[in-house]
């Protein structure tokens, strides 16, 4: 039976794993590509999942059961060793699937298990060698980059953007450019590129003197924008700008993890989590932690932490920051998502941390002006 | 109504003297302002999931009048219905200077009734609580679907924190059950005081609440002693769940609807107490006009915008808002994968605002 690939809806990231399939030169009708996901799609997913499932589980089946419908029988789904319940997204989907009588094909993508991932992917090439996958894995986490980058940008210019609107025409019009460049030169020309073209496109305010907000906690819901219930946008519209702070780079960064000189983003944070955890407590829980101290040691006003219900590692961060709070004076918002839509007291929650943060920073700040903002004094890569 | 306008100058004056320069200027400043607007009143209404509130204050920010209602799941009835209370207890010709909407429906109160300033409950409870006294230290706000907690310090909000994914522990549940024991939500309280023996009952979960209530009410145990254990079981959860790891001290304000209950008011003094978070009773304050604390707040909020902006003219609709003919319209737009529930706010066949879309596209 001819294969016909598929892979969960993850936010931006889809547009990652799009190119995956893209670049091993899967021919077009035998990939399907998830449709945006919507309450429908929660809908069929937490119909058949354990109800104790955390809901990013719960998406991600119904992201592809949708997909199974349209025609797909392989289903690439990532996961991990020991990370968190995720490592299990993929074996329990299976098992839903087959019970619900489709015949789907599961493959883990796991970058804890490289061999594995290359021969996976091989297998559903374009009859590639592994030099030739690996060449177009290479392009993978080089677009990474890129897409992180757009990210910061996007929700850096359009919280002081003039023109409402126009950060998202730039960035829409970038995405297009970056995913039909295929050669690892160019695109890292382009990358350089990127900021630039922000800058020249998007008209900001330069008087405005915005917050500065960063946002952590589990790297599904922190991407998918069903799930935060658009927290950027929400952010940005309120004249705040942030940063997404959770970047699949801890896992596609292959270059950092073999140069000896280059410290991961990922052990920077587990290193200032230190005198709070000594150990991992899954997932991005430690890592939370961390990002929150080094974002206040840049000058940052404040942290969104968001998790879905029930997430272990988050919630261990959780009961831990209060007294990072308490000694860094880092204001932290927990935000608990789950299947409700009830964006009322979401939307209540961020209005009234931003007042708190604003009259705070007024009371630090005790007269002194904000210098002129601008992209670089904002990015602290 | 102008017997309420008596401004406590001399109280001011005293404490002038003892400010630098720069800050006397600056109340001098202030109290001109206030001077040109002491003839305004300012209106705050507040929409919550169980009541609307509505208050006027004048521009001292002295309370003049305010209508307490329940919501009922129609806002917007429930405004005009306030609204007309509210024009018969101070009359048809009454000026109103400025329009502040807050509370969970405080997007669609700001169309209905032309809001000059729309802001989140939080703020506008906290402004409120400081005017009426500025020395609290925590404000602790119990409400129909949410409670919150505000830690003050020198004067200034500096964290907060709302109860997170469930309803566990607020009004509603009260309601709720004082409704299946056909007690009166009023009388709760009262009944709650008349037991000595609180009958332990699970506090972390409405649904576990609610089957250990029914276990101990077939065991035989008084309604009392069930109540009693009930609201000591909602404080319990209140100061382990919202409360966790907040620096609890007094003055303490407690506000919003269940603060009228007096069960709960016992139960949270006791355990705060017993946590040794504060020394005596009179540590908790419950304010005047304590359920339409959000109200004052939203009032407060527009006259500051008023005062600041003086050329600015008020959008207040008017005392015939009980006239005016609102509706509104929810459809699915299927323009997009994102399916979103666009909900159009009509006024006299005109289509006065939509939302609910993620593109903007039906934004009038």
């Amino acid at each position: 039976m001819e294969s016909i690939v598929t892979y969960p809806h993850f936010g931006p990231i889809t547009l990652l794993l799009k190119a995956i399939f893209l670049e091993l030169e899967v021919p077009e009708e035998r990939i399907v590509n998830p449709s945006t996901p919507n309450k429908r799609t929660l809908e069929i997913g937490s119909e058949h999942s354990p109800e104790w499932m955390c809901t990013p589980f719960k998406l991600s089946l119904g992201s592809q059961i949708e997909s199974i419908e349209r025609g797909a029988n392989h289903v690439f789904q990532m996961g991990g060793i020991g990370t968190c319940r995720a490592s299990c997204y993929g074996p329990l989907q299976r098992l839903i699937t087959e019970d619900l009588g489709y015949e789907v094909k599961y493959t883990n993508i796991d970058y804890h298990l490289p061999f594995e991932m290359v021969r996976d992917l091989k297998s559903v090439s374009n009859n590639f060698n592994t030099w030739q996958t690996l060449k177009a894995l290479r392009k993978i986490w080089v677009k990474n980059y890129s897409l992180d980058l757009i990210e910061h940008l996007i929700t850096f210019y359009r919280g002081v953007e003039i023109e409402k609107g126009q950060t998202d025409r730039v960035a829409k019009e970038i995405y297009d450019k970056l995913f039909s460049t295929h050669k690892v030169k160019e695109v890292k020309k382009y990358h350089k590129q990127i900021p630039e073209i922000f800058k020249e496109e998007v008209q900001i305010d330069e008087e405005a003197d915005p917050l500065k907000i960063g946002i952590v906690g589990e790297i599904y819901v922190v991407h998918e924008p069903l799930l935060h219930l658009d927290l950027y946008r929400r952010l940005n519209n309120l004249g705040v700008i942030c940063r997404n702070t959770v970047s699949l780079k801890k896992f596609t960064d292959l270059p950092a993890k073999l140069n000896p000189f280059v410290k991961e983003h990922y052990k920077i944070y587990r290193e200032k989590a230190r005198p709070y955890i000594q150990q991992y407590c899954g997932g991005d829980g430690t890592e939370t932690i961390g990002v929150t101290i080094l974002l206040r040691e840049f000058g940052w006003d404040g942290m969104v932490h968001i998790w879905p219900f029930s997430c272990m590692p988050e919630l261990t961060a959780q009961t831990i920051i209060p007294s990072v709070t308490d000694d860094y004076g880092m204001p932290v918002l927990p935000l608990i998502v789950d299947e409700q839509t009830g964006e009322a007291g979401f939307q209540t929650r961020l209005e009234a941390f931003i007042d708190m943060l604003k009259i705070k920073r007024e009371n630090e700040r005790n007269g002194k002006t904000q210098e002129k903002i601008s992209w670089e004094t904002f990015n602290y890569d | 109504m102008t017997e309420n306008c008596e401004c406590p100058n001399e109280e001011r004056k005293t404490s002038i003297e003892t400010l630098s320069k720069e800050e006397m200027l600056e109340s001098i400043h202030e109290e001109i302002a206030l001077e040109v607007s002491l003839d305004k009143y300012y209106l705050g209404v507040d929409v919550g999931s169980i009541s609307t509130n509505l208050a006027i204050i004048d521009g001292q920010k002295n309370f003049v009048e305010s209508v307490y209602i329940r919501t009922e799941g129609r806002p917007i009835q429930s405004i005009q219905y306030g609204i007309t209370l509210l024009k018969e207890k101070v009359g048809e010709n009454f000026q109103i200077s400025g329009v502040g909407a807050t509370g969970s429906a405080r997007q669609l109160t700001g169309l209905v009734v032309g809001a000059d300033i729309v802001r989140n409950e939080i703020t506008a409870h906290s402004l409120a609580s400081l005017n009426e006294n500025p020395e609290i230290q925590t404000i602790i706000e119990i409400g129909g679907q949410d409670s919150k907690i505000i830690i003050i310090r020198n004067g200034l909000p500096v964290d907060f924190a709302m109860n997170t994914v469930c309803a566990a522990g607020t009004g509603s549940f009260l309601d709720q059950q004082a409704n299946r024991l056909e007690i009166p939500i009023e009388e709760f309280g009262d009944l709650a005081l008349k037991s000595d023996n609180a009958v332990a009952i699970a506090g972390r979960c409405t649904v576990f609440a609610e089957s250990d209530m029914i276990h101990k009410q077939q065991l035989g145990h008084s309604v009392e002693d069930i109540v009693r254990g009930l609201s000591e079981a909602l404080v319990r959860n209140y100061l382990n769940n919202v409360g966790k790891g907040k620096e609890i001290t007094g003055p303490i304000m407690f506000q919003g609807g269940v603060a009228a209950n007096v069960g709960i008011r016992d139960a949270l003094r006791r355990s705060l107490i017993k946590q040794n978070k504060i020394k005596h009773e009179d540590d908790i304050i419950i304010p005047e006009h304590y359920d339409v604390m959000g109200a004052i707040g939203a009032a407060m909020l527009a006259m500051n915008k008023i005062v600041k902006n003086p050329e600015r003219e008020t959008k207040f609709v008017g005392w015939q808002i009980p006239d005016i003919n609102y509706q509104t319209k929810g459809f699915e737009c299927k323009g997009c994968p994102n399916i979103c529930e666009i909900i159009e706010v009509i006024m006299e066949d005109k289509v006065i605002a939509r939302w609910g879309s993620k593109c903007g596209k039906w934004d009038v």
